[in-house]
């Protein structure tokens, strides 16, 4: 026992130093100057703050800084009343709620819509409505957990915690690599170690608590007809329709 | 004039010339224009023939552009025995614009209208162009061949706001095969391009000061040679103020989920239908939230705990919540923690969640009947001729399943001062306790005579007259059911800073146990049975007054009286403080963003029991470190931890477990998805009680398989307790890969792990298991097609050689959708092959009296196991529009060998969303 016990100590030592060591000379690997963000500030709600390899943090204004374009290692961060509404290039959606912190990392093509995304959410909370992709990726990763998603509406926070509205999510323990698929109004949780996932059902009112907050940004609005109904002074049952535009999803 | 002439007069006056009965007296004639120009000025005109210009008190033109909810509305000028308005390219912006007429006239009462049929609902609408439709750009272009692209913002058809206004556009293409050039964005045919943030795959746009109307962009692609059309679509400037008092408000309507389920299922050779239905209805109203749920299902029984479950909760802001119904409350760790109670919880938070209060009240458990057979009287005889009885036993036993349980009430509370994002002190306390009313429960014969009922049936008249004389000669089969009273409390405390990121929370409980409350607090005359002669009477009001929380009598887990100056003369009974039922748990966490440190420090008694919180460990003491952290921007996270944990905590063993444990993990997640994905780990258990193997007894090579383990004490063997010393080891590894091919995408997945325990004081105590497995998920972008193929194999061996397993699995799936997803239909095949070959430890050397030099060894006989499973699922849903679903699952397994099963389930859901 003694001896593994030593052995193990001394490989955990050079584990740690050498990672540790390693981390300080450790060279990103270089991105190409990319022509193509990948994905815009499409709404935000002040405060925003935004900051990326080799710029200067700034906050983000309603005035200048719509369409704030976020490239591979931007951080993107919300304060206690910002909110923040991200298009990917393929139109998936990152909703990001007051005070959490996002690193957008990923790599895109010229001439594919096969991209490479993911955001690293260090703190708060996200709810994301990703497209159906061939054969693209997008992935949540946080301290404990890596959601990986195709196609899906779903919500993580920065504590482990995904759950899913529609679609499927497979979400891993990043410390044991446990894997779990979650499909609609199914959560997981996995614990502060990154070792176990405990996952369940959700029910419609829990979903519906999640969801809230998210519609503060929501999306264009869409052109629909509504038809109300009423008697007219002759007692006849009269219908009109009328356009409207109301927020989309 | 003839006929036909007239006929076609006619039809021309109503097609080109509307008109309009009015009070049979005045009617309205209206040409309305074919297009209208929304660049010009456009000038309508309304003849009201015998209208008397001094009889006119007002008359409007009201308008929209088609969307608009409401009417504007502009002054019509009577002109020229006409009346005339002339609408300017401001007023009008959309596709359409949509107008009727409307005249006040001082003789009549009623308004004369044009249309006059309820002209608001059928308003006269004209198309509007611009002077650039006439010839269509877009008609005589040529398409660019090899530039794909995303339209981002806005969305084609949708409206904004003027100030949301934003065009983006992501563009694909391969440099090395276009034609060089420049791409050009046109806003309603103006070249905006000197004015958007292009690059070569992405443009973007911020339009100022866009009017009302709709708009349109087109994106070109200009060589040197010839201009080639990309895209275009269209989007629509709306008025916000307009556009959220339409429906940006909050909806009061209420959502809600209705679902039907029919199953038929074959189990072990059990036919069963059930029915069930579930609903949900949510809402709110300003802040106030409230959600009704409930379950009805035909499995519902009189022996089971509730199946049909109602739920009721209301919420106010963060003020206020309410429960009622089957819920899940949480108060503490260590009282309750999300077990299920029919009852009520409701909580106040005020002043800044520095006030909070909550109590929770109602059943862990509902009252089940108990269902007893009739009292056997049994006679025992001296000899097996049966002539001559010696005694009579009566026993009460229950039918199958016939053993109730009691309505079991719970009420607790908590109150905490401070907002627990920044300080907070709280104190809680939970009571549980069994209704003895709740049920008819039989202990001794008494009992039976309340109700006899057929109970006596099979009992002699002698048998009842003995059994009244002595009502405790009657046995109850397992023993009678016994009400039980519970209660825990305590105090918790908890602050955090620096954002909530340092966290710190502790707390620490006490809990009292009665298995059985019957007969409430103890007396002076039970005291003096347990030994406890000189009770004082001020002791016995003690228990009393605190019968009102716990009932404290003999059958308490820890009876809270002690003697004190034992072995002197003056020996009394004293009330103590027994620290064996105390619970704390204690944490401090510093939580940031790449580092993540927690310490946690846990002690729990052995008595510690919550009736509502029955999975806490107990006799555990020690405290758990880890830290985890991430590198390499990211992409690696690492975890380091320690724990050490004792048993034994209040030293009333022989001897203490210590079990230590240090582990590792590894994580590599690329962003790159070309690199494979990989994870590892170990963990390194250690557990010692610190006793010696040691029996001299038994032949040396098998002193590990001795049975007992020995001491010598001055000449004496004695045994002692069971030694134990092991150690485990976990390994674990896996490799994502994926792979991506012309049209489909495959992720392959190899896990392998392993557990080796090595005993080093049991000869039978060793453990190895491995296991690995190979997982293909592919997802193909022509075809919408996901399919799973995985193989896993595990193999396990304990015991050295008394049970050893081998399992191999292999499954294959797919999903197909159809009908743009409305259809999905998916199956799945799994095969598992399974072979046991098992031992029994036989014990040897019990030729002699002396059991101590007896030890286990390996019986010669070996069982061998092995059978099959084949397992079939398919299912479909299919969703009528997005209100309606349909779901068909079915299943069925069937397990080969001699005690073969075919089970088989088949189920069909029906889902309205609202």
């Amino acid at each position: 026992m003694n001896k593994i016990t030593s052995i193990a100590v001394s490989l955990i030592l050079f584990v740690v130093l050498g990672s540790l060591i390693a981390s300080d000379f450790y060279i990103p690997e270089p991105v190409d100057a990319q022509e193509r963000p990948l994905a815009i500030v499409r709404r935000f709600k002040p405060s925003v703050e935004l900051a990326g390899i080799d710029k200067e943090t700034i906050v983000l204004s309603l005035e200048e800084n719509i369409g704030e374009q976020l490239f591979h290692g931007d951080t993107l961060e919300t304060n206690t009343e910002g909110y923040a509404l991200v298009v990917f290039m393929d139109n998936s959606i990152a909703k990001v709620k007051p005070e959490s912190q996002l690193i957008v990392r990923g790599q895109e093509q010229p001439n594919s819509k096969n991209t490479t995304r993911r955001i690293n959410l260090d703190k708060g909370e996200i709810f994301l409505e990703v497209e159906p992709q061939g054969s693209g990726t997008f992935e949540i990763s946080t301290s404990r957990s890596l959601a990986s998603v195709k196609g899906t509406r779903f919500g993580s926070t920065a504590q482990g915690y995904v759950w899913v509205e529609e679609g499927q999510v497979d979400v891993t323990a990043t410390n044991s690599g446990e894997t779990v698929s979650l499909f609609q109004q199914m959560y997981a949780e996995v614990d502060e170690t990154g070792n176990s996932i405990d996952s369940g059902t959700l029910t419609t009112d829990e979903v519906e608590d999640l969801q809230e907050g998210y519609e503060t940004l929501d999306e264009d609005m869409i052109e629909k007809t509504i038809i109300i109904r009423f008697r007219d002074v002759n007692g006849q049952i009269r219908e009109v329709p009328i356009t409207i535009f109301e927020k989309g999803n | 004039m003839n006929t036909g002439g007239s006929r076609l007069a006619l039809l021309f006056a109503v097609v080109l010339i509307g008109s309009g009965q009015l009070n049979a007296q005045y009617s309205v004639q209206h040409q309305a224009p074919t297009l209208i120009n929304a660049d010009g000025l456009t000038q309508l005109e309304f003849l009201v023939p015998g209208v008397n210009p001094s009889d006119i008190l007002e008359a409007y033109l009201f308008f929209r552009s088609e969307g608009d909810l409401g009417y504007a509305q502009k002054d019509v000028q009577f002109q020229n025995g006409m009346f005339e308005v002339t609408l300017g390219p401001d007023e009008l912006s959309g596709s359409a614009v949509e107008y009727y007429f409307q005249l006040s006239l001082n003789s009549i009462g009623q308004d004369v209208f044009y249309p006059d049929n309820v002209p608001a609902e059928n308003p006269i609408k004209v198309e509007l162009v611009q002077d650039s439709e006439a010839t269509p750009i877009v008609d005589s272009m040529k398409r660019a061949e090899g530039i794909d692209y995303t339209i981002l913002s806005p969305k084609p058809g949708n409206g904004l706001s003027p100030t949301d206004a934003y065009i983006a556009i992501a563009l694909y293409y391969d440099v090395n095969v276009i034609p060089a050039g420049d791409f050009k964005l046109f806003l309603n045919n103006l070249d905006v391009t000197s004015f958007a943030d292009t690059s070569d795959y992405f443009i973007s746009y911020v339009p100022k000061d866009l009017d009302r109307g709709d708009y349109k962009i087109r994106l070109e692609y200009h060589t040197e040679t010839e201009e080639l059309f990309v895209t275009e679509w269209d989007f629509r400037i709306v008025r916000p103020g307009q556009s959220e008092a339409i429906s940006l408000g909050p909806s009061l309507r209420p959502n809600g989920r209705l679902q039907l389920t029919a199953r038929n299922q074959v189990i072990s050779g059990n036919n069963n239908n059930a029915y069930s239905g579930r609903s949900s209805i949510n809402g709110s109203i300003g802040k106030f939230k409230y959600n009704f749920s409930g379950y009805l299902t035909t499995q519902e029984s009189a022996r089971l705990q509730p199946q049909n479950r109602y739920s009721a909760k209301l919420s106010l802001g963060k003020w206020w919540k309410f429960e009622a119904g089957h819920i899940f409350p949480q108060l503490s760790k260590f009282t309750i923690s999300g077990r299920r109670i029919e009852g009520i919880n409701t909580s106040l938070h005020l002043l800044w969640e520095n006030i909070n209060v909550q109590v929770l009240y109602g059943e862990l458990s509902r009252e089940i009947t108990n269902l007893y057979t009739t009292i056997d009287e049994e006679f025992v005889y001296t000899d097996s001729t049966q002539t001559e009885v010696v005694d009579t036993t009566y026993t009460l036993g229950f039918e199958s399943g016939g053993r109730g349980t009691f309505k079991r009430n719970v009420i607790g509370a908590r109150v905490a001062l401070g907002n627990p994002r920044y300080i907070q002190l709280g104190v809680s306390a939970m009571k549980v306790e069994d209704d003895t009313t709740s049920i008819f429960n039989v202990i001794d014969y008494n009992d039976v005579l309340q109700q006899p009922g057929f109970l006596l049936n099979n009992l002699s008249v002698a048998g009842q007259q003995r059994l009244r004389e002595n009502p405790d000669f009657l046995r109850v089969e397992g023993g009678g059911v016994r009400p039980k009273g519970n209660i825990v409390a305590g105090v918790d405390f908890r602050f955090a800073f620096d954002k909530n990121r340092i966290r710190f929370q502790t707390e620490t409980v006490a809990s009292a146990l009665n298995n059985d409350i019957y007969g409430g607090p103890l007396t002076a005359d039970q005291a003096a049975d347990l030994g406890f002669e000189d009770i004082e009477q001020k002791d016995l009001d003690i228990l009393q007054d605190i019968s009102q929380l716990i009932i404290v009598n003999e059958n308490i887990n820890v009876l809270p009286l002690r003697l004190s100056g034992i072995g002197t003369d003056s020996t009394e009974t004293e009330i103590y403080f027994p620290t064996s039922i105390l619970g704390s748990n204690s944490e401090f966490a510093m939580v940031y963003p790449k580092n993540t440190f927690r310490i946690q420090y846990r002690w729990v008694g052995p008595d510690f029991v919550s009736l509502a919180n029955s999975t806490i460990r107990k006799d555990i003491a020690g405290y758990t470190v880890s830290d985890r952290f991430r590198m390499f921007k990211n992409q690696v996270y690492v975890t380091l931890g320690y724990e050490r944990l004792t048993d034994n905590v209040t030293d009333t063993k022989e001897a203490t477990t210590v079990t230590t444990s240090i582990r590792s993990n590894l994580s590599w997640y690329p962003v790159n998805q070309s690199l494979p994905r990989i994870s590892m780990g170990f963990r390194l258990r250690n557990r010692d009680n610190g006793i010696e193997r040691f029996n001299p007894l038994v032949p040396s090579e098998f002193e590990n398989a001795a049975v007992q383990n020995v001491r010598i004490n001055r000449g004496d063997t004695l045994t002692t307790t069971t030694p134990r010393k092991n150690e485990t080891l976990n390994l674990n590894v896996s490799i994502t890969q994926q792979v991506e091919l012309s049209s489909s995408v495959h992720d392959a997945t190899i896990s392998l792990a392993s557990l080796n325990t090595t005993d080093e004081v049991f000869a039978f105590g060793d453990v190895q298991n491995s296991a690995y497995s190979f997982n293909l998920a592919s997802r193909f972008s022509s075809t919408p097609l996901r399919t799973q193929l995985g193989v896993s194999y595990n193999q396990t061996e304990s015991g050295a050689g008394q049970l050893n397993i081998e399992i191999l699995g292999i499954s294959a799936g797919a999903t197909y959708f159809m009908f743009d997803g409305a259809l999905r239909i998916n199956g799945r095949v799994a095969y598992t092959s399974n072979t046991s070959k098992s031992r029994t430890l036989d014990i040897e050397n019990t030729e002699d009296e002396s059991f101590l030099n007896d030890y286990y060894s390996l019986s010669a006989n070996r069982n061998v196991s092995e059978f099959n499973t084949y397992v079939f699922l398919a299912g479909a849903e299919y969703k009528l529009g997005e209100k309606h679903s349909l779901i068909f699952d079915s299943n069925f397994t069937n397990v080969s060998g001699s005690n073969g099963l075919n089970d088989r389930l088949m189920q069909l859901r029906y889902i309205y969303r609202f």
